[in-house]
């Protein structure tokens, strides 16, 4: 056992939360991930519409259970291989598109990530976690925010750097946080000041 | 002097007459009392029966079903309008209506998926789930009369029999013979259904394609273009 900050108890704690966490990721596919005509982009625009619905569904849905910010398209989401079908890399590319459309989908580059919470609301979310908290008017490191102690448990810890920098700006346009970038790409000396 | 003649003797027969015929209406008047307090005691008993039994009518699809039948003999339909006698009494107009309502909710809400038909079997378990309470076992029969009333608002929704699947349709138009043919070659496998086996049929090319395309277009057929079979969603279970 290594206890790591803190007491034995705390460590406890940790792992207990942890395990809850894991098992309350059991996500259940929904029925029409094992039917195949699923992973074709239907030529009917109306039936096209209610499959990518679908996906957007499960895309949202997968990756929150999962906690998993960034859509890897060579995963298990796109692909079952039970009934032996997958999304082409066009049909891969059009659900994203469409992800991104409405609003649950954000691209950074070739990168995609899922937002199961709007930013808009992954702002107030991160916002309202730092009043409560008496931070206003404090620096904190992004870091803090996204892999801290202090926001265990919170929906946002774990969050992927650039989309917790993405969320701050959009405070930053509402006036209720000001970001410090510092000198690395990687925002690991980035910083945040709530208002 | 002969009897029964004179004149004494056609009073005494108007006499006998007119007390006959006073009887006849007496006679017909304890009968029209001793009815009226038949029908009294029925009518209470009916009221006993219906109170009693309102909830089993309610809850249970067989009690349910036999009532129907004993009112289909008797001559009463509790259905006919809900401000009926039958339909007062008992609250079984309300039940139909109800059914009614949340069939069509049911069918609107998975029509984006299946096109708008729907198996008999999944409409009673989704309709079951849904609500709850005094309404555990919805069954097809339930189901029939409910559309049947349903019927007077227009015809948006029938039962169409597909092979040995009963299916809700909840679109507008006829399915023709050629497409019914189809689901049901589709509901005999799984919900997947080939070219081949309609080509199978002796039908043309183009009458293949053409039925597809009309339940393509209709949205109750998928296509899978890995083996460019063509599935049914109403039919698919995983």
């Amino acid at each position: 056992i290594n206890p790591g900050n803190g007491s034995v108890k705390q460590w406890y704690q940790r792992r207990v939360r942890e395990t809850n966490l894991r098992m309350a990721t059991d996500y259940e596919f929904p029925w029409q991930y094992n039917f195949p005509p699923f992973f074709t982009i239907q030529p009917v625009v109306k039936t096209k519409e209610q499959q990518l619905q679908s996906w957007r569904s499960l895309i949202c849905d997968y990756h929150k259970a999962n906690r998993i910010w960034e859509v890897d398209i060579s995963g298990d989401v796109f692909r079952n291989s039970k009934i032996s079908r997958q999304l082409s890399p066009a049909g891969i590319r059009t659900v994203l598109q469409n992800l991104v459309e409405e609003g649950q989908g954000v691209m950074q580059g070739e990168r995609c990530f899922v937002l199961w919470n709007s930013v808009a609301q992954w702002a107030s979310l991160i916002h309202t976690w730092a009043l409560d908290r008496g931070l206003a008017n404090t620096v904190l490191t992004l870091f803090e925010i996204h892999s801290g102690d202090d926001t265990e448990g919170e929906p946002f810890h774990t969050m992927d750097v650039w989309l917790l920098h993405h969320v701050i700006k959009y405070l930053e346009k509402e006036g209720k946080a000001e970001l410090m970038l510092g000198d690395s790409a990687d925002f690991s000396d980035a910083g945040v000041k709530f208002f | 002097m002969r009897r029964n003649v004179g004149i004494g003797a056609v009073n005494k027969k108007r006499l006998a007459r007119e007390k006959l015929a006073q009887k006849g209406t007496e006679i017909a008047e304890i009968q029209v009392q001793q009815v009226s307090q038949q029908m009294e005691v029925f009518k209470q008993s009916l009221e006993e029966f219906a109170t009693k039994y309102r909830t089993e009518i309610k809850k249970n699809p067989e009690f349910r079903a036999r009532f129907q039948v004993m009112c289909a003999k008797i001559g009463v339909d509790p259905l006919a309008s809900s401000k009926g006698f039958w339909a007062q009494l008992l609250g079984v107009g309300d039940f139909y209506y109800e059914l009614g309502v949340q069939i069509v909710e049911v069918c609107l809400a998975t029509r984006p998926t299946n096109g708008g038909i729907i198996t008999m079997s999944d409409l009673c378990s989704l309709l079951g789930r849904s609500s709850g309470k005094t309404r555990k076992d919805i069954q097809p029969d339930d189901i029939i009369r409910a559309i049947g009333k349903l019927s007077v608002l227009g015809d948006g929704f029938k039962v169409v029999k597909v092979g040995k699947d009963t299916l809700i349709q909840s679109v507008p138009g006829e399915l023709s013979m050629d497409h019914t043919t189809a689901l049901e070659v589709a509901g005999r496998n799984s919900g997947r259904l080939q070219v081949d086996s309609l080509e199978k049929l002796g039908w043309t090319s183009l009458r293949v394609e053409s039925s597809l395309d009309t339940l393509l277009d209709q949205g109750m057929l998928w296509v899978d273009e890995v083996d460019k079979s063509y599935w049914v969603p109403a039919f698919f279970h995983a």
